[in-house]
């Protein structure tokens, strides 16, 4: 099997068959298309979306559910179809926050930009919602706080 | 801030090189027609914020937090990729 360096945890095995396609990137690193995503049981629900292409590039994510689970999505048209979420099961859609924890602040996650992952066809966009109904630094509520 | 009133097909001008036109009024959206030279960046502003995010968010998580958030959980167990 073979194996991708990673910013967190070192060397892992990996399948490249899971790896995830960002056709435009993330906003601030358009040229990083692949990625892979990382769980590790002990530190559920957080998730890491680590780039397979740089080991020094890896985002903390968090399910957008775990922060607010009355979220209401809003992905733009373009968005939907990289996705290609039209016909495909909801359960097979992830929609994951990034985290941003700045020293003595409290931690924050962006709900106005979800990074949204079509399981099935292994695609990801970092969905840029068109309406400002949720903020880039969205307090992280205690209960998931780390 | 300067504040102009225009109608749909109406345009305004922004420097020598920058022109928006006003395509289409909806009820609740504006459709906007830019032309501008290819050097000039026109984004959804909300984009911009990400993309200052996304980099605070690479650099600000510090590897010792996310370390002793490990430890504090307990002892490391085998990372692995998520699979279907």
């Amino acid at each position: 099997m073979p194996v991708i360096p990673t910013r967190d945890f070192g060397p892992l095995d990996y399948d490249p068959s899971t790896e995830l396609h960002f056709p435009q990137g993330l906003p601030g690193f358009e040229t990083q298309t692949r990625f892979i995503l990382i769980e590790k049981a002990a530190l559920a629900p957080l998730m890491f979306l680590q780039s397979a292409e740089s080991e020094a590039l890896c985002f903390l994510t968090i399910p957008v559910q775990k922060i607010d689970p009355g979220y209401q999505i809003g992905i733009i048209e373009e968005d939907q179809r990289t996705l290609a979420l039209e016909g495909t099961d909801a359960r097979e859609i992830l929609f994951l926050a990034i985290l941003s924890a700045h020293a003595n602040t409290p931690a924050t996650v962006n709900l106005l930009a979800p990074v949204v992952i079509n399981l099935k066809m292994k695609i990801g966009v970092q969905a840029v919602r068109p309406d400002s109904r949720y903020s880039h630094q969205h307090p992280v509520p205690e209960v998931v706080s780390c | 801030m300067l504040i102009i009133r225009r109608r749909a097909g109406e345009a305004v001008l922004i420097g020598p090189n920058v022109e928006l036109e006003i395509l289409n009024i909806g009820s609740n959206q504006v459709k906007l027609g830019f032309r501008a030279p290819r050097e000039v960046t026109v984004l959804r502003k909300e984009i911009q914020l990400t993309r200052e995010e996304n980099q605070a968010a690479t650099q600000s998580i510090p590897l010792t937090a996310i370390e002793n958030l490990r430890q504090a959980l307990g002892r490391p167990v085998a990372a692995k990729p998520v699979s279907q």
